[in-house]
């Protein structure tokens, strides 16, 4: 039986998913707005005004779609 | 109207809607843990049998939390992400102004009571915030709302329109015109009609201008409430509206249909599509239908819902009045009523 206690630690689950998943994404981030600078190239402002293709929106679009069930879906307690 | 944003609010938008997808597959999922429950008429004790077969459900916890964040999140990043691109924007409203489309404004407007102040789906300002028109027209409904809702609520504004048959109406009344996108289905679906739209919030007259000025169409947008809208009696052929009834009370609605039966001329046609009334519900979704209100700043759903529009039609004057739902989700909820020709 789900106490309060027990959906603390599910969220608490779910959000060391999401901070995990945020470094790893803020960390190579970095690294390659660092390699791009060194190469000369302002990786701010591209990143800033880019608009994403159609083949590029579903990549997102999966992407998205996977760190949602990664991060979160332990939430769903409905089937075995 | 041509605009990119920024890699911020794209992205924020992008996981906001995907995140609502996410909370409404779990509401799926507890749905059908709940279809054996023997659930009671009063909606106090249906509530309360709810709450106690998913006391130890972290899905529906989860999903209530989620829910709860869209509700109050959408308008804020959605404000945000128009925030980040307004100054390329703003050239773009400015020219805009001009055109075949002008709003007749009301600088003295006496806002309904029901109406001031009232945040509605929980966007601070509501519809009278600056720039809400575009927010709401260009951010919230294509980009965060149409990506979750079955059916396209675009193309739904123009497919609801084949109940006229294929009558013409020469002259026509969009009452709540709010951003423009029925009275954009209108225009396409009768070309050759006049068109005019009556709406309170001005920001959300403006963005209807812009999309009949960008398309060169000509529209009368004028600023008054639907139920008092200073307009000249028996001068529209068709007067309709798209999910403005459950932003309204009970009573407003009913001053309405009065303002429609004034307005129409006889034998006209009152033509009114909003939600689904709770007798077309299980009890189930009756419920899920009032939490979902609240969650979603809907403060008159309720009221809405609970009418028998056909009856409230019959009641003003009209006859030949019916309503019923439209497909597989009885969506949108079609009320029609004609004026009693002479």
């Amino acid at each position: 039986m789900a106490t309060a206690d027990a959906k603390a630690d599910a969220l608490l689950t779910m959000l060391l998913n999401v901070v995990q998943e945020l470094w790893i994404v803020k960390d190579r981030q970095m690294v390659l707005e660092k390699l791009l600078a060194d190469a000369g190239i302002d990786a701010g402002r591209a990143v800033n005004d880019y608009q994403p293709d159609a083949d590029m929106a579903a990549e997102l679009s999966a992407a998205r779609k996977l760190l949602l069930e990664r991060c979160l879906g332990s939430a769903d307690d409905t089937t075995g | 109207m041509e605009f990119q944003l920024k890699q911020r609010g794209r992205a924020s938008i992008d996981i906001a809607a995907d995140m609502a997808g996410f909370a409404g597959r779990l509401t799926g999922a507890v749905n059908k843990t709940l279809t054996t429950l023997d659930l009671a008429a009063d909606m106090s004790e249906r509530a309360s049998q709810i709450q106690a077969a998913t006391a130890d459900s972290n899905a529906h916890w989860f999903s209530k939390s989620m829910g709860e964040w869209s509700g109050v999140s959408h308008g804020v990043i959605t404000a945000e992400a128009f925030e980040e691109i307004k100054d390329e924007l703003l050239p773009q409203f400015e020219t805009l102004r001009d055109g075949p489309t002008q709003i007749e404004a009301n600088p003295d407007i006496a806002y309904p009571e029901y109406w001031e102040g009232v945040d509605f789906h929980r966007t601070t300002g509501g519809w009278v915030r600056e720039h809400q028109g575009f927010i709401h027209g260009e951010l919230i409904h294509p980009l965060y709302v149409a990506r979750n809702f079955p059916g396209g609520i675009f193309k739904q504004r123009y497919e609801v329109l084949a109940e006229l048959g294929e009558r013409h109406f020469p002259r026509i009344l969009e009452l709540g015109t709010s951003s423009g996108h029925f009275t954009l289905q209108l225009a396409k679906r009768f070309p050759h009609s006049d068109i005019t739209g009556v709406e309170l919030g001005l920001p959300m007259l403006e963005q209807a201008q812009r999309l009949a000025n960008e398309r060169n169409l000509k529209w009368r947008l004028v600023q008054a409430a639907a139920e008092d809208s200073g307009l000249p009696s028996e001068s529209y052929d068709l007067v309709a509206s798209y999910i403005l009834l459950h932003e309204l009370p009970e009573s407003a609605t009913h001053a309405v249909f009065a303002e429609a039966y004034r307005l129409l001329a006889p034998g006209g046609v009152m033509f009114m599509s909003d939600v689904r009334p709770f007798r077309d519900l299980d009890r189930l979704a009756e419920w899920r239908s009032v939490d979902g209100a609240l969650r979603g700043g809907e403060p008159y759903w309720c009221e809405a819902a609970s009418l028998d529009l056909a009856q409230l039609a019959t009641d003003i004057g009209f006859v030949d009045a019916k309503s019923y739902g439209l497909g597989e989700y009885h969506y949108p909820w079609v009320t029609i009523a004609t004026k009693p020709a002479r």
